[in-house]
């Protein structure tokens, strides 16, 4: 038993929820890491076995890993597997920054739309935020 | 080694006043391919020329690199048919059934029958005419795995299915596309899961081939547009562009993102243009229903 | 309740045609055996009376559909003895009327008005009896205890002994006899019982738990599963396991069928020999007759193998292979069957005069080559109306022919085997050629062989 190594565990997937599966699936392991579930230099299972587990088409998880890959978040090791960057948990808050700084962005745009001026918008904001 | 499970080339085949093709079709080793397309597109036809079942008038098939009239039974031995259509009431017994099967194939994995016959929950007493729609297409299925064949072709199998015998059915096809050698072609209504378990598809219409390639390139290649005119301008269908719904000035349409239609559209007097992803599903309604619209 | 009749009719309209015409061909040229009707009867009961509503009944969706329609069950029942008794007994009656005023302006010899009533009390008064046993066998979902599986086998057996006594009807029961007198009593009293029972008969019929429960679960234990077949995996598999279930199941079935028809012969022999002054010989004629409907009737395992052709050619053998056994077993079968028939005609009559060669000769191997000949249509068809319509006017014209030209077939056994050999090598190439070139009766989602039609899948 071994407490790096916590089981591998990404929700379900599916098309009907927003955005192409490979984006589904990079979204779960962008937050596995930024939670911090997935720990830099962890094993991420293979395509096949995720494949398998998620019960989607490898070319999507290939599709997912390479997404992964080319941002820097997960590394591959010729023969050894697929693991998870030092830099990865970075790597994945930064993304998920930068997604924040998308919706918020969106968000705006919204509620400018509906006729909130800015002042109001920071309000909704900070009463969103606080939980009210 | 021929890196293509399955090339059709200019098949040609007329049931009046049905005419399938000339029609190009290449299924990548390896792969899972969902073979897509209205109801009387043609997919059985493919399936029943690919197993001599009918003569094709033009055209050539090849299977594993066997050409499907020569070497009939080399190119049987190494891949299997599944559907739920088929009828095993003769054999009585699910035990029977296997073992008349067993008899044809020297790959036959025993071990892998038992395992089979274990999680779809099938006895080797069981009588067949008893058994449910569902445990039918399961005994299909297992006669057409246990042989571990190199192709694997399935027509509609998940139609009568439930849930969960569902996702035991892709979960057994993920495994045994693994390996990479082995390839599964599957014929399908139920788009949602061809979206999800398969690599490559293939569209068919009117026995034309509509569109094939990586399902995430098909997928990503058009996106639904919406866009509202003024001036009352008009837009027909054309390559690339299919209209959806309109409602006086405001319009849906299907766009194929290589035709550069966008820019067009925008030139032609096309207002907040916006571009969402489509699923597969929803590609297909619109594609199925192209050549009514017009 | 009309719609009932009239939709009844519309569906086996082909066979009530053919039943039709042959029947007024028999009438009203003599019978085959004698030409004063005395002896003639056209079994229409075999084809025209409740035998089309069993087969109906086979099929679970078209008491679905009735049950769903805003009618009674006692309309439906009523409507049932109609098209079973009511209709075909007026058939009849027209056909020995109309037999009966031509033969008196065209006929050389003029039918007397006694034979032709005796004809037509004889033949009509079966369709009766036959819907009252039938209905009182209990429907196979409610198979339940003992006592309705007990009441189910005397029912069938008495249904079976009508529908099959109208062979030899006034052998069994001459005019003028106590028998005959018995035989018109009964008869009718149990016509009359079989339109006073034909609802509840409808209520149990369409109440019932269907034919193919969902789960097993309802069905008697020796009918699910049995331990003996959880080994039936082991053996020899291949296409020579399909042959030899084919040969093994039309062996056994013939078989059966000669002890039972052998039986019931011997049975009603004594019976006449105890009873009446006309006896029944067991003669060659017989042998013939019998064996000859046998043929026929053990095709049938091989059409229940033909309605997996479409899996069959999935599998790695050439189209030849797969021809050749839907052919050549039941050829194997049928040939074993007839050296069957003459020891069991020996053993049950102690008569050992007959072998198999003779039979050979006066036109079985004839008949068994026809009977093949249907595999290539029902490759090229499935068992659409036509195949149906062919195969039953074979059925019924086979054996019948084959008494009435037995004068005219007088070839030498090699002029028999010629010709039976020419034919069964046609019907094995066309059968090659169709399971090629055309997949028109096998494919998906046409439903000529899913279907119940002539309850081959039940």
């Amino acid at each position: 038993m071994t407490n790096d190594r916590k089981p591998f565990l990404l929700g379900p997937i599916s098309p009907a929820a927003a955005g192409a599966l490979y984006q589904q699936i990079v979204d779960r392991v962008k937050r596995e890491v930024s939670e911090g579930r997935l720990k830099p230099g962890a094993a991420l299972p293979s395509f096949r076995m995720l494949a398998e587990d998620l019960l989607v088409s490898l070319i999507t998880v290939k599709r997912a890993y390479e997404e992964l890959e080319r941002e820097g978040i997960i590394f591959r090791r010729q023969g050894l597997g697929t693991f998870v960057a030092a830099q990865g948990h970075d790597r994945s808050r930064e993304a998920k920054l930068s997604v924040a700084e998308e919706l918020f962005r969106e968000a705006a745009r919204e509620a400018a739309e509906a006729g909130l001026k800015p002042a109001e918008i920071l309000e909704l904001a900070t009463n969103i935020i606080k939980g009210k | 080694m021929n890196d293509n499970a399955i090339e059709i080339r200019g098949l040609v085949k007329t049931y009046f006043p049905f005419r399938l093709g000339a029609l190009d079709l290449t299924v990548p080793r390896g792969a899972i391919y969902g073979l897509i397309g209205p109801n009387g597109a043609g997919k059985t036809t493919i399936l029943d020329l690919i197993y001599g079942m009918g003569r094709n008038e033009e055209g050539e098939i090849r299977v594993l690199g066997f050409d499907h009239q020569r070497d009939a039974v080399a190119l049987k031995r190494r891949t299997s048919y599944v559907s739920p259509e088929l009828n095993f009431d003769v054999w009585g017994s699910v035990g029977r059934a296997i073992r008349f099967v067993r008899g044809f194939y020297p790959t036959w994995d025993d071990a892998y029958c038992k395992d089979l016959m274990k999680s779809f929950d099938l006895d080797a007493g069981a009588r067949i005419a008893w058994l449910s729609f569902g445990a039918r297409t399961k005994l299909s299925v297992l006669l057409a795995l246990a042989h571990r064949p190199e192709l694997l072709l399935l027509d509609e199998p998940t139609t009568g299915l439930d849930a969960v015998s569902k996702q035991q059915l892709f979960a057994e096809l993920l495994r045994i596309v693994e390996d990479g050698e082995r390839t599964v072609l599957i014929s399908s209504h139920n788009l949602t899961d061809i979206e999800r378990f398969a690599d490559h598809v293939g569209m068919i219409r009117h026995g034309q081939l509509l569109l094939e390639g990586r399902m995430d390139e098909v997928v990503d290649r058009f996106r639904l547009a919406e866009f509202f005119t003024e001036n009352n301008a008009e837009f027909a269908n054309r390559d690339g562009f299919i209209v959806v719904k309109r409602n006086e000035n405001r319009w849906q349409a299907v766009l194929d993102q290589e035709r550069g239609v966008a820019d067009w559209l925008q030139k032609s007097g096309a207002q907040n243009l916006s571009l969402t992803r489509m699923t597969l599903e929803d590609l297909f309604v619109a594609l199925a229903r192209e050549k009514e619209a017009v | 309740m009309k719609t009932i009749v009239l939709d009844h009719i519309r569906r086996w309209w082909w066979l009530w045609v053919l039943s039709t015409i042959a029947c007024t061909w028999i009438v009203g040229f003599g019978s085959p055996l004698k030409p004063d009707l005395s002896n003639a009867c056209f079994p229409l009961a075999m084809y025209l009376g409740v035998v089309q509503l069993s087969q109906d009944l086979m099929r679970t969706d078209l008491r679905r559909v009735l049950r769903s329609m805003p009618v009674s069950n006692r309309q439906i029942g009523r409507a049932w003895w109609w098209a079973s008794v009511g209709v075909p007994g007026l058939l009849m009656t027209l056909i020995v009327g109309l037999v009966l005023v031509a033969s008196r302006y065209y006929g050389k010899q003029p039918l007397s008005l006694e034979a032709a009533r005796n004809f037509l009390v004889g033949n009509t008064l079966l369709f009766g009896p036959q819907f009252y046993f039938f209905s009182r066998i209990p429907s196979l979902g409610s198979f339940k205890n003992g006592r309705s599986q007990l009441l189910g086998f005397l029912f069938s057996l008495l249904f079976m002994a009508t529908t099959f006594s109208m062979i030899y009807f006034y052998r069994i029961f001459p005019p003028h006899t106590l028998a005959w007198k018995c035989f018109v009593a009964a008869g009718s009293a149990l016509t009359i019982a079989s339109w006073f029972g034909a609802e509840a008969f409808a209520r149990e019929r369409l109440e019932s738990p269907p034919l193919r429960p969902r789960s097993d679960q309802s069905m008697p234990r020796w009918m699910r599963s049995n331990k003996l077949a959880d080994r039936s995996m082991e053996g020899r598999g291949g296409m020579w396991f399909l042959f030899k279930t084919i040969f093994v199941r039309m062996v056994l079935m013939g078989l059966t069928m000669l002890l039972i028809g052998g039986g019931a012969f011997r049975v009603t022999q004594w019976l006449t020999n105890t009873f009446s002054s006309m006896a029944i010989q067991a003669d060659l004629q017989v042998l013939i007759f019998l064996t000859q409907m046998l043929f026929w009737l053990i095709l049938w395992q091989t059409m229940k193998a033909s309605l997996h052709i479409r899996f069959l050619r999935t599998l790695p053998v050439p189209a030849t292979s797969v021809a050749g056994t839907l052919i050549f077993a039941p050829v194997a079968a049928m040939l074993v069957v007839t050296v069957f028939a003459t020891l069991v005609f020996a053993f049950l009559f102690s008569n050992l005069s007959y072998n198999p060669v003779e039979l050979w000769r006066h036109g079985s191997l004839l008949q068994m080559s026809l009977a093949i000949s249907v595999v290539p249509i029902v490759v090229w068809r499935g068992f659409d109306l036509f195949a149906g319509a062919l195969v039953m006017a074979m059925v019924i014209g086979g054996p019948v022919s084959a008494l009435l030209l037995k004068q005219h077939l007088q070839f030498d056994l090699l002029t028999h085997v010629v010709i039976s050999a020419g034919l069964i090598l046609t019907a094995f190439l066309a059968s090659t050629w169709l399971l090629t070139h055309s997949s028109k009766t096998y494919r998906p989602r046409k439903n000529q062989f899913g279907g119940r039609h002539f309850g081959v899948a039940s």
